[in-house]
Formats: C-alpha cells, sequence, structure tokens
C-alpha cells in the first residue's frame, strides 16, 4: 500500500536571515545558507533587494579611469538649498546628474576617503593626512583659508560634528587624542572653549588608537580598536568625564559607525555591534549583531584593503556593511532582533557600492565607477540580477528516515517576467536538482491609471505566484532554494510546501 | 717888673719837678700793685692747680693725667667682650646692608618647602580624580587643562604669590629685627666704657672733694691779696697826694704864690716890706730885675700866667 505524502510547509523560508554559525541538522528551517542579494522584507520574507539606478551622466568623463565615486554627502543649508558633494578620482564634485568639478586650487588631494560633516551652515571634510576642507555656502575652501580661522586645522581621519563643535580624531602620529573645536567654529582650534583630549592613559586594555567617535544618548563615544571609551557631559568639553569604559569591544572601520536613532552600530574586530547592547550587557557575554555570518564576516573583513562603508536606511530598516575588496555587502535588518539578539543578515553582490549616501528624502545614492546612482527600482544599471535564496538541509525533524521529494508548491510574491529555478539536494551535497520556470508577465492595477475591466488586465494589487514543480531523489537531509533573474519587478519568497514520502530507516 | 720871667722861670721849673716826681710816684704804685698781684696769681695758681687721680672698677682702671685726658683703660677680658659684641653687630649690620632679595628667596623657598607636600598631596589628588574621570589628558584653550587643574594651579601660583610677599615682608622684618639686635649689641659693647666713665665720673666728684678747699683758699687768699693791694694802693695814693702837696708848698714859700693883686712872693721872689716897698730884686725894678725883666713875648708865653698853660697847674696866672 503506498504511503501517503507528508506535507512538509515551510512558512517565510530564510525569514531569519543567513546563519553560517550553527550546525546544520537541527536548525531552524526560517535561517538560510545563502541569501544573496537579498532583504527582509517590510513583511519579514526573503525577498529580493533593489537594483541602482544611474543619477550622474558625466560620470565617464570627470572620473576617468578612477575608482569612481567615493564619497558622497548631501549637504542642506539653513535656508533649504540642498547641494550633494561627492569625491572620486582626487576632486570634489557638486551635483547629482553632472558632477562639477569644486575642488579648490592650489589643494593636493591624493584620496577619496573623506569623511564630511556639517556645523553651522558649513561643511568640513576630512581624511587623513589631507588639510581639511570648508564650504561656507559659497566655495570651497581649505580651511585654513577661511575667514576666522584659527590654531592648526587638525588633519584627522575622523571628525564628528556634535556638541556644538568639531571632534577631530586619528591624526597620523596622533592616534590617541581628540581635537575639538571652538564652539560653532569648527574653523578655530585654538582659543575660545577649543581645546583637546589626550586619552593614552584612558584606554582600559592598556595602549589602543582610536578609530572613530560618534555622539549617542548624550555621550561622546570614543571608539579605539580594542576598546570604547564613554564620555559625559561633551557639551561642555572642560567638564566632560569618563561614564564608562568598555574593554575587548572596539570599532576596526571609521564609517561602519551608524546611529539609528535608537542604536549605535558599528563593525568591531569580532562582527558587527550594537553599542546600545553593549552598554546594557557590558557585564554579560557579548552578544553581536552579526552572530549568525561571524566567522564568515571576520575573516572577509580582515582581508579588506579599501576602506569599509556602512549605511544606514530607516526607509528600508537596513544596515548596510560593504566590503569592497570582497565584492560582498551584507544587509542587516533595523526593523527588531532575533531572540539571541542578532539581526536578520542577508548579502548582497555585484552591486560594488563604494560608498552610501542617505538623502533628505530617504533615498540611499551609491558611489559606483561611474558616479552616483540611486538605490532603486529592480534592475542593476537596468539589468537584470541574480537572487538567490538557500536553505540549510534540513531533515523535518525526522533525520533516520529517507524523503523522497514528490512536489515542490511555491509561493512568491511579484516576480513578473523572472527566470526562477527550483534547486533542491540531499545530504550535504550541492549538486541541486534545478527545475526552472519562468513567471508571466502580469501588470499590477495601479490606482488611477488602469480601469477595472477595460484596457488593462484585471489583476489585484499584489501579484502572487504558485508554482508547482516535482521532485525526485532521496536523502535523509534536504537542502532546496531558489534562484531568480530579478527583472524589474520584486520577489519575496512567501512560503514552500513540500509533498514528500517518508522512507525506510537508515 | 723885676719879678716877670725869672720868677716865672723859677715856679715852672718847680712844677715840672713837682710833677715829675708826682709821676714817678704813681707809676711806682702801678709797679708795685702789678707785682702784688702777680705774686699773688702765681700764689693761687699753686694753690689751686688740678692734681691727677685715677678710678678703678671691675671693668678696668682710669687715670686722669695732669692736664686733664684720660685712657679709660678697659681689662682685656671687656676689651675682648666689647670687640666680639661689636663683631657680631657688624655681622648683623652686614646683613642689615645685604641683597634683601636674596634673603627673600631664602625664605621664599622655605616657605614653599612647608606648603609644597600639601600642594603635591592635592595635585595627586587631583590626578587621580582626573585620570579616573578620563581626563587626565584634557586640554582647554580656556583653562589649559581642565578647570579644576586651573583652579589648583590658580591656588598655587597665589600661594606662591603669598609666599613672596610673605617672604619679602619677613626679609625685611628680619633686616629690621637684625638692625636692632646689632643696634642692642653695639650698645651693649660699649656698656663697659659706659660704667668705666660713670665709676670716673664718681672718682671726679670724689677728687672734686679734695681740690675744692685749695681752691677756695686760693680764692680767699686772692680776695684777701686782692683788698690788700688796694689798700696799699690808696695810701700810696695818698701819699703821693700828700708829697705833691708838701712840694707845692715848698714851691710857694719860696717863689710866692698868686697873681695879680693875690699875687704873695716868695722867698727868691721878695714883697711887700714893712713900708710898702718891694724887696724882690726881680720885681723891684733894678737893674737885675729890669735885666731879667721878661720880655713881652716870653710874657704871653706865661705859663703861669692867667693865661698861660702852667696857670692852671700852679694856680696862677696874670702880671
Amino acid at each position: 500500500m503506498a504511503q501517503q505524502l507528508q506535507p512538509l510547509t515551510i512558512a517565510a523560508p530564510g525569514f531569519a536571515g543567513i546563519n553560517t554559525q550553527d550546525s546544520p541538522i537541527g536548525l531552524d528551517p526560517s535561517f538560510a545558507s545563502i541569501a544573496d542579494n537579498c532583504v527582509i522584507d517590510q513583511l519579514g520574507r526573503v525577498g529580493a533587494r533593489k537594483g541602482y539606478e544611474p543619477v550622474t551622466t558625466n560620470g565617464a568623463s570627470v572620473l576617468g579611469t578612477s575608482k569612481g565615486i567615493e564619497t558622497i554627502f548631501e549637504f542642506t543649508e539653513y535656508d533649504g538649498s540642498i547641494t550633494v558633494f561627492s569625491a572620486g578620482n582626487n576632486k570634489i564634485f557638486t551635483g547629482t546628474t553632472t558632477l562639477t568639478d569644486v575642488t579648490p586650487s592650489g589643494t593636493n588631494i591624493t584620496a577619496n576617503n573623506w569623511k564630511i560633516v556639517s556645523l553651522a551652515n558649513n561643511l568640513f571634510f576630512y581624511q587623513r593626512a589631507h588639510k581639511p576642507l570648508l564650504y561656507d555656502g559659497s566655495a570651497l575652501t581649505e580651511a585654513e583659508d577661511a575667514s576666522n580661522a584659527s590654531g592648526t586645522q587638525p588633519q584627522g581621519n575622523e571628525v564628528l560634528a556634535a556638541f556644538g563643535r568639531l571632534w577631530v580624531a586619528d591624526v597620523t602620529g596622533d592616534k590617541h587624542t581628540i581635537y575639538f573645536s571652538d564652539l560653532l567654529h569648527g574653523r578655530k582650534w585654538s582659543g575660545g572653549s577649543s581645546g583637546s583630549l589626550d586619552v593614552t592613559s584612558v584606554w582600559p586594555t592598556g595602549y589602543d588608537e582610536i578609530t572613530s567617535i560618534a555622539a549617542h544618548n548624550d555621550f561622546l563615544i570614543i571608539f579605539g580598536k580594542r576598546s570604547i571609551l564613554v564620555y559625559s557631559g561633551a557639551s561642555v568639553p572642560a567638564n566632560m568625564t569618563l561614564a564608562d569604559t568598555i574593554a575587548g569591544v572596539g570599532c576596526i572601520a571609521r564609517d561602519s559607525v551608524k546611529n539609528t536613532g535608537v542604536d549605535l552600530v558599528f563593525l568591531s574586530e569580532d562582527g558587527v555591534r550594537s553599542f546600545q547592547r553593549v552598554v546594557q550587557e557590558k557585564s554579560m557575554p557579548m552578544r553581536d549583531i552579526s552572530k549568525n555570518v561571524r566567522s564568515e564576516l571576520t575573516s572577509l573583513v580582515k582581508i579588506q584593503n579599501s576602506p569599509i562603508k556602512a549605511h544606514y536606511s530607516a526607509d528600508e530598516a537596513f544596515y548596510l556593511l560593504s566590503l569592497e575588496t570582497s565584492e560582498i555587502v551584507y544587509c542587516f535588518d533595523m526593523r527588531s532582533a532575533l531572540q539571541d539578539g542578532s539581526h536578520r543578515v542577508t548579502t548582497w553582490s555585484v552591486i560594488n557600492p563604494l560608498c552610501y549616501a542617505l538623502t533628505a528624502n530617504g533615498n540611499t545614492y551609491i558611489g559606483k565607477p561611474t558616479g552616483i546612482v540611486e538605490y532603486s527600482g529592480y534592475l542593476d544599471n537596468a539589468e537584470k540580477f541574480q537572487m538567490r535564496y538557500f536553505s540549510n538541509p534540513v531533515d523535518f525533524g525526522n533525520s533516520s528516515n529517507l524523503k523522497f521529494l514528490k512536489k515542490f508548491n511555491l509561493t512568491i510574491i511579484g516576480g513578473q517576467n523572472t527566470e526562477t529555478a527550483l534547486n533542491w539536494g540531499y545530504d550535504y551535497l550541492t549538486d541541486y536538482s534545478k527545475q526552472s520556470f519562468n513567471f508571466g508577465t502580469s501588470n499590477l492595477a495601479e490606482y488611477g491609471i488602469a480601469e477595472y475591466n477595460e484596457a488593462a488586465e484585471y489583476s489585484s494589487s499584489i501579484i502572487i505566484q504558485t508554482p508547482k514543480v516535482n521532485g525526485s531523489g532521496s536523502g535523509s537531509v534536504v537542502t532546496f532554494g531558489i534562484e531568480a533573474q530579478i527583472n524589474d519587478a520584486a520577489f519575496s519568497i512567501q512560503k514552500i510546501d513540500i509533498l514528500a514520502l517518508l522512507g525506510r530507516l537508515i | 717888673m723885676a719879678n716877670g720871667f725869672l720868677t716865672d722861670l723859677l715856679k715852672a721849673g718847680a712844677g715840672y719837678y713837682s710833677s715829675q716826681q708826682g709821676i714817678g710816684d704813681a707809676l711806682d704804685i702801678g709797679r708795685g700793685a702789678l707785682g702784688a698781684a702777680t705774686e699773688m696769681g702765681q700764689t693761687a695758681i699753686g694753690t689751686s692747680a688740678f692734681k691727677p687721680f685715677a678710678v678703678t672698677t671691675g671693668t678696668g682702671s682710669t687715670a686722669v693725667d695732669a692736664t686733664g685726658g684720660f685712657n679709660l683703660g678697659l681689662n682685656p677680658q671687656q676689651l675682648a667682650q666689647e670687640k666680639a659684641m661689636q663683631a657680631q653687630a657688624n655681622t648683623l649690620f652686614g646683613n642689615v646692608t645685604g641683597d634683601v632679595s636674596q634673603a627673600s628667596s631664602d625664605l621664599y623657598g622655605q616657605i614653599r618647602g612647608l606648603q609644597m607636600p600639601e600642594e603635591q598631596r592635592r595635585q595627586q589628588m587631583l590626578n587621580q580624580q582626573l585620570q579616573a574621570q578620563g581626563r587626565g589628558g584634557l586640554r582647554t584653550s580656556q583653562y589649559g587643562g581642565t578647570p579644576e587643574q586651573f583652579a589648583l594651579s590658580k591656588a598655587q601660583e597665589e600661594a606662591k604669590n603669598a609666599a613672596a610677599y610673605q617672604a619679602r615682608s619677613q626679609a625685611l622684618g628680619e633686616q629690621q629685627q637684625q638692625l636692632g639686635l646689632g643696634t642692642g649689641l653695639l650698645g651693649q659693647s660699649y656698656v663697659p666704657q659706659q660704667q668705666q666713665l660713670a665709676a670716673l665720673g664718681m672718682g671726679g666728684n670724689m677728687a672734686n672733694l679734695a681740690s675744692t678747699g685749695g681752691r677756695t683758699g686760693a680764692q680767699l687768699q686772692a680776695q684777701l691779696g686782692q683788698s690788700g693791694l688796694q689798700a696799699l694802693l690808696q695810701a700810696q695814693q695818698n701819699a703821693g697826694a700828700m708829697r705833691q702837696g708838701r712840694n707845692q708848698d715848698l714851691t710857694s714859700l719860696l717863689l710866692g704864690s698868686g697873681s695879680g693883686t693875690n699875687a704873695v712872693g716868695g722867698l727868691l721872689t721878695g714883697g711887700s716890706g714893712q713900708d710898702g716897698s718891694n724887696s724882690n730884686p726881680f720885681t723891684n725894678d733894678s737893674f737885675l730885675d729890669q735885666l731879667y725883666d721878661t720880655p713881652q713875648w716870653l710874657k704871653d708865653l706865661d705859663p703861669f700866667g692867667s693865661s698861660g698853660w702852667l696857670s692852671g697847674l700852679f694856680g696862677g696866672g696874670g702880671e
């Protein structure tokens, strides 16, 4: 007598993101082994990331053979006027569609790893071993040449605009001193309330080097590579006091520090961490945001020879960490944390951002070799890109029986004109069986554009694809995945139902 | 008349002689008085002459010589003590006139030496506090370092200023004190001399008692000699006057006296006889009278005449 097929339902597969740390056996099927070019969408599903659309039209002429745009900053002046500054090819540009070279004449620029901050309607550019630049609303000049400039302008690699002044650190030859400017005068480094703080003897781990500084929760946070100093009262620097020290955790990438409003996220030697959690749990075992990809992430971080960039978008609810050398971006979902405190993580490939910038309207600009592009749409510069989701090996709670996968019933949200391939394999092998299919064209009804039952095809507000694929083969543990060529349409995996036949005990 | 020229001549000669005798007597009286006074002075000097004496005390022996000079003659111990005290006073005076800046600097160092341990304790406490607060490396344009460091440094500098002021005041005070001590020592060094001088004064008083009798005797002797001398002078004056009168009487007897109608003829110049005749050969108009009749020009020179120069002397005059 034939056995009845067992329905094995995996709702929102991979919604917990990638987990490469735990043993695959018995792992929750909500984790994925691969979730490339994916995000966790607003409904908690694994879906395709957005693509990018070119903004700049003259990138080739102004960027030449350089890496491209490596720094972007949108400056909003007091009068509301907005100017986007970008840096590449050892030049500084304004504009987005057309990049206009505004590099100060006579200024020798040999790198594009600027950090740009705004203070008192002025814009300040800092990077290692370079004279600080200042944009006062009319022209970009060297800060020391600006009117009312005083003192020695520290040529630091890190700058922070907080508490009404500039804070500069990581000066060549002096990686343990923070310099702070006069109040509301980012160009005045002597007199007034300017000064410096040497933290050489403050590090809890002995010697350390300042890599980044941040302001959070009315604290001045000083990141070393392996320790963190927390100062209170920084609004009056002369009276600021050490409030806390954290040993063993530091920041290794200046641009990885991002404030999410309630949290401060940064990249440490052992992964991405949340400062708020660190503060709350300083006496407890460390938990980190990137716990589920820790080994993979830290091994990649170590081989980076280009600046690590990060980006936080409240609209997209993700924290991006791009490893340029490895051409991979880790995308952490910031909506909520998992039970163990980690955040759901996916990866992006192909896109290879050089830098990011968040605009006032919530858009994300990305620096590319061609210029500035915008994170938008579902094509990479009008080209399809591949989204990949693969589960970890799962035994569906019964590791001692063979499983004969007979049928896959997929529920995909979106995915119009998307070439998709379903992969499955057994017993940890990666020679997957594949079954490809192509979703048909379907137009979403758009309010005010198409009319019901007239010219446009009737459809619902969302496209739901429910392909059915016959399976084959058998094994004790099963790995399955979906590869989709994202073609200008969203693509989210809602559910995978597997009809399997349980075989003999092995 | 016969009694003209010759009579006058005799009268003049007699008068001159008598005057010369009077002058000689007066000079003899003066000389005698001078000699007596000199002799009495010499006697008084000898009687009242200063007699040297000596005073001896525990601090020394002082001898006053005949001229009144003296040497205090402190004993060697007192002299040594005097010199030692004066040397000490000189040392103190040297400090008084020394460089007050150096003294102030030395005192400042001592005061700061007292203050610095507490300052170091406060500095260490502040350093620990700043280190615990992670503020040891804080440098500000407003305060140089932290406000607490500024406050401590300010307090230290104020303490230094106060110490400097205190040191200078104390240095000046000590100079004043050394001046007082030096002055005192110098004064004390002269105490033996003062004591010896006081003793000399007492000795002088005692010696004065001894010499007072001699001086009084000499004074009495001088007074008595002066009285005797005055009496002698008075007696000799009287004797001279009497001799002068006697000579005048003898002249008048021989040569007459008076003139004119009051003229009285002397033994040698005649006079009216009983009969009223004139027996004076020089006035009875005899040959001798005529021979020696006084020429008119001589009459005009008649010193004994009423207007002649001897008339006053001899009380006569006239024809």
